[in-house]
Order: structure tokens, then sequence, then C-alpha cells
């Protein structure tokens, strides 16, 4: 997970949270694996739902 | 203010002392002080030789399984309860899984450190990393690092202390986990007060969530509150007082008891949602004119203070506050009702009301220099405000509105105000929301006819229907003269209402309504009808109004509202607003 150039990985919660990613700002995902299409597909549903909020 | 008795009396005499703090769950309650002592563990820098190290990693996994284990008894433990509380808990359960630490701190060990000194320093790295944040929220998870921290390493030396905390007790502390407050919760505390501060902490949610009353920030607390005496904590206003006097515990109880008719009273409704009965949710906001009238506001359920009419202040001063005063006005409102929003309208003001820098007495004040048309005259007064409100946000649950808007550069000239007092306050290095939301009142046909144009340039709309009604039908109400043409349900104003509704959801912004017209009775089906987002409202009707909104069907309110849309005729309208 990227941000303003600052990289993590996403499996780490104390990463997300360094990311300081308020809601609206922009985060880049790189997803890479042998699962990485299902995940992508899943990441992306999860985005568009708005995290279930909405 | 806190104001502290004799010292070398207290003890004896045990005086009456009270201490302010920041109020951070509702409700009132009388306990005996539970102190929990924090326990202080001095880690120093231990290197181990090379044979330790295995039993040194045993130890760690030792501790984190230990701890982990008991957030899930826990989590066991408010399973039933709604999901943010469990999501609470399971983010602390995460933060301790995060194998990425759990893998540096093994690392650091290897390299011949204890498994204490590897945790101090692994945590301390991502502690520092949130510390130095400007984000109020990310510098309140550097606290919960902390205690977390704190917590494993006690759970490593197995020097959990088992607090046997008996029914009815008031917790003071210096700090606690959502563990705590879970634990707290089973044992029937009738309050919690501690040390550290932060409204947003998951501690606090948790308290507010379980309806426990809680003050916090409350400096020194646990060396001035001996274990055992009486304590009263009300959680409205952040106050406690250690060893009341006969006085005040007979004026507690005459609050509590009238406190607990209320709730009686209304019984399940303060729970249950706003929303009609084919499930469209409704918000209800309170108007109010000073921090005081929060706290009924809040017992009555409501879900944020949607008008809070800052003129009071100067009325009531009988001069322009300096910006720290009215910083500590707007502060105490916006730490009351959080985490709930509160939307602050700057000044309206006009000859009728206050004279100060005005430039003479107005024939027709009404028509005069009031609102943003006053705030921009005084540049000097303006800014001012905008600065306060703007160190009042920190808590990220302040809005701000701008009253009597007309015309599209009165929104231009304010946000270039607001961007030069952000600008400045940057410069200070102080803290405050940058994403502040701005929105307007409309209150003038002006305003409402080009709110298709507004709505791009604002964050939200609230509909103050008393000026608009005014405005449009050329009346003044107080003029007993003309008093019955006034109609704020005439056909012109209510297309104007709709007019600005649906310029709002063109533009996807949120739109309230603070004038009188929110809580009217036969208002309400054609309110829901066009599809108002929110009713701001007096704290004492906000209950008759849930009631209200629970009994309609959105499908048959939006087919009337249609109707009464469509209709021209006065005394038809009447008809289909029940009225007659």
């Amino acid at each position: 997970m990227i941000r303003d150039g600052f990289s993590i990985n996403a499996k780490s919660i104390i990463g997300v949270m360094t990311l300081a990613a308020e809601q609206g700002c922009e985060l880049v995902l790189r997803i890479d694996g042998i699962d990485e299409s299902n995940a992508s597909d899943e990441l992306n549903e999860l985005f568009e739902s708005g995290f279930g909020e909405q | 203010m806190p104001f502290l008795g004799d010292k070398h009396n207290e003890s004896k005499s045990r005086e009456e002392i009270i201490l302010k703090g920041i109020p951070s769950s509702p409700g009132m309650a009388l306990g005996k002080a539970y102190v929990i002592k924090p326990e202080v563990i001095i880690i120093p820098v231990i290197q181990i030789p090379a044979d330790k190290i295995s039993h040194e990693i045993a130890r760690l996994e030792d501790g984190l399984h230990n701890m982990m284990n008991e957030i899930q008894t826990a989590l066991d433990k408010v399973k039933n309860d709604s999901q943010n509380i469990s999501a609470i808990l399971e983010t602390n359960l995460l933060i301790l899984k995060d194998e990425f630490i759990i893998s540096s701190i093994k690392e650091r060990i290897k390299t011949g450190y204890s498994a204490e000194s590897a945790v101090v320093q692994e945590y301390e790295n991502q502690i520092n990393f949130f510390k130095n944040s400007k984000d109020l929220v990310l510098k309140e998870r550097s606290f919960e690092l902390e205690h977390l921290k704190d917590k494993l390493l006690a759970t490593i030396r197995k020097k959990i202390t088992n607090h046997n905390i008996p029914e009815n007790s008031v917790i003071v502390a210096q700090a606690i986990t959502p563990t705590d407050v879970v634990n707290f919760k089973e044992s029937k505390v009738a309050g919690i007060i501690t040390e550290a501060g932060g409204i947003a902490s998951h501690s606090a949610l948790l308290a507010r969530s379980f309806g426990i009353p809680s003050v916090i920030g409350v400096r020194d607390a646990h060396s001035l509150i001996n274990i055992d005496c009486d304590i009263i904590i009300d959680g409205y206003a952040g106050l406690i007082h250690i060893c009341p006097s006969n006085e005040c515990i007979k004026e507690y109880e005459a609050r509590k008891s009238k406190e607990d008719e209320h709730k009686r009273e209304l019984g399940e409704l303060i729970n249950l949602n706003t929303e009609t009965q084919d499930g469209i949710k409704i918000k209800l906001t309170a108007n109010i004119n000073s921090p005081d009238e929060v706290k009924e506001a809040v017992l009555f359920g409501c879900d944020g203070i949607g008008l809070v009419r800052t003129e009071n202040l100067v009325m009531n001063l009988k001069r322009f506050p300096d910006e720290e005063e009215q910083y500590n006005w707007y502060k105490e409102i916006t730490d009351r009702a959080y985490p709930n929003p509160v939307v602050l309208r700057a000044f309206d003001i006009g000859s009728d009301k206050y004279l100060e820098g005005l430039p003479h007495v107005e024939l027709n004040p009404a028509l005069g220099l009031r609102g943003i048309r006053f705030l921009l005259h005084r540049e000097d007064i303006f800014s001012n405000q905008l600065r306060a409100f703007l160190r009042a946000s920190v808590n990220k649950n302040l809005k701000i509105m701008l009253p009597m808007i007309s015309s599209l550069n009165e929104i231009e000239h304010s946000k270039i105000l607001l961007e030069k007092c952000k600008s400045e306050l940057k410069e200070k290095d102080i803290p405050f929301d940058y994403k502040i939301p701005v929105g307007i009142m409309i209150e003038t046909p002006s305003a409402a006819l080009l709110a298709g144009k507004f709505a791009g340039e604002v964050d939200f709309f609230s509909i103050g229907t008393n000026d608009l009604t005014q405005y449009t039908l050329a009346v003044d109400r107080d003029n007993e003269f003309v008093t019955e043409l006034y109609d704020t349900f005439h056909p012109s104003v209510l297309k104007l209402i709709k007019n600005i509704v649906d310029s709002a959801k063109s533009k996807k912004i949120p739109v309230s309504i603070c004038g009188e017209l929110a809580g009217h009775a036969a208002a309400t089906n054609f309110l829901v009808g066009i599809g108002i987002d929110e009713l701001s409202v007096p704290p004492v009707i906000l209950l008759e109004l849930k009631k209200r909104i629970r009994s309609l069907n959105f499908k048959k309110a939006k087919k009337t509202a249609k109707d009464i849309i469509n209709c021209d005729s006065s005394s038809d309208l009447m008809k289909l607003l029940e009225l007659i």
C-alpha cells in the first residue's frame, strides 16, 4: 500500500496506521501473489462499497 | 477551573474538592473511589548471553499469548453488544498479532537483548512516529500503543494485578485500555476518571457505548483522590466532586432522580433509530445557545448539535468576546457533544441585537447590516471568531455555518478569510482540522433561488425557515398589523424549500432545517417526503419528533409532498397538511 511514495506492507496493521490515510486521500495498492486477481477483485469491492460504512 | 482545598487540612477535615476535566461520557454517578496506581515498570536495557536467547523468545511468546487470551476473554464478554465494541478490541488484538512488529522484536532479542528491552525499543519506534503527528487521531493512537506496550511488559513479567473491584466504584486511574473498560463494565462500576486525555481514544469510546459516566484529562487525579472517599462524577460537565458536602449530595440526588425520571418516561424511544417505517433514516439534531444545553440534547439522544447560536455569547457578555474566550466556549461545546458533530453558526448579529461597531442606528435592521454582511464589514471580529472555531476543531467534530448569505461573493470572501486564518495558525504550529466543513444558512429568497449554484461551493445547507418566510412574504411577524400574513406553510415558501433540497441533492451535500418548521407537527410529513436529511430542533422536542418520524412511511410522504408542492390553493394545502 503506497501513499505519496511511502510504502508499507498492508498485512501490518501498524504499517497501515503509519500511512495516516485520512478519508478521501489517494492510495496506490500493489497486489502480488498467487491469489492476486481474487484479492484485487475483493479489495476493489471493499473500496467501492465504502468499507461497508455507507 | 480546578480549585483545591487547603492541602494540609484535606486529609483530616475531608473538605470537598472540585476538579475539572474533559467530559467524555455523559451521565452522573455517586460512588466510592477505587484508585488504580499505575504499575511503574522501569526497563533497563539488558544485554543477554547467547544461550539465553531462546529463553527470552519463549518469554515474549508467553507474554503475547497471555495478553491475547485476556483480550479474547474480553471479546467473549461483549459478543452480544454492538459490532463497534468488538471491533475496538479486535484492533488491539491485531496490533499485538502484527507479524512485522513481532519479528522485529525477535530479531532484536537475537542481537542480545532481553524480551522486555526488545519490546520497549520496537514499540517506542512506532510510538514516536505517531507522537510527532499533527493529526489528533494518530496522536491518540500513540497513547494506545503506549498502554498496550506497558500491559505487554507487565504481562511478560507476570505483574498483572487482578483487581477485585466492588460494585458501584468510581475508577480513578492514570490511563486505561479498552480491555480494562470491558472488565470495569462487568464489575458494574459507577464511573471512570482518568488522568490521560483524549476523547477520541478507544477507551473513551467504549465508556460511551456502555453508558458509563466518565471524565478524562483530570490532572493528578490519583494522587488527590484517596481510596474509599466518596466521589460524584458529572460526565456532562466534566466535573468531579471529591468528598462532596451534604448540600452537594442533595443537589446531585435531585438531578439524578430527574434524569432517571426522564429516562423512564422516554423509555425505549431514546435508543431507537430515527427512521421511517420503510427504513429511511433522518438525523435529529439540537439547536442550542450555550454549552450547558448540550447535556439536555445528549440526554434526549440527539445525533449532534445542528445549530449553536454563537451571538448569545455576545449578548450575554454585552461585548465581543476575545479569541480565547470564544475558543474556550466552543471547545467546551465540541468536547461535550463528542463524537457527535456540532454546527457553530458565526455571529448572526444586527443592530436590533447589538450596536457596537455598527455605523448608526438602522431603521430596518432585518434588511440591514446583519449576519454575514456585518461579519465582512468587521473583518477583525470575523477573523477572531474563525480562528477560535479552527482552534476548537481539533476533535474534527466542528462545522462552520455562515448566516444570512445572499450572494456568491459573500461565500468566496468568507473562504478567503478562513484560509488566511488557517495559514496564521499553521505558521504558529497550532493544530486544527484542515478540512473543517463550511456550510451556509439559506434564509433569504436570493440564496434559495441560487441554491443550485451555492451547493457546489459549500459542504452543507441549513434552512432557516423563520427568516426565509419573513423575507419571501415581506412580512415582519413581530408587526401586529401583518402578523397573520406570516405563514411558514405558504406555497411560495414550501416551493423554495423544495428547490433548496433538490439543489443540495444534485450536488450530494446534506441539507437540514433549523427553523421552527423543523419541529412543527404538520410539517414533518412534507419535509421527510421531499428528502430532508436532518432536522434540528430545541432539545425538548427531539423525542416527540422522533416518535412522529417513526410513524411515517417515506413512500407515502413522498407522494403527499408532491401533492403539496403542486397545490396552489391555501385551503387545499391546509387539508393536505392535515391542519384542517
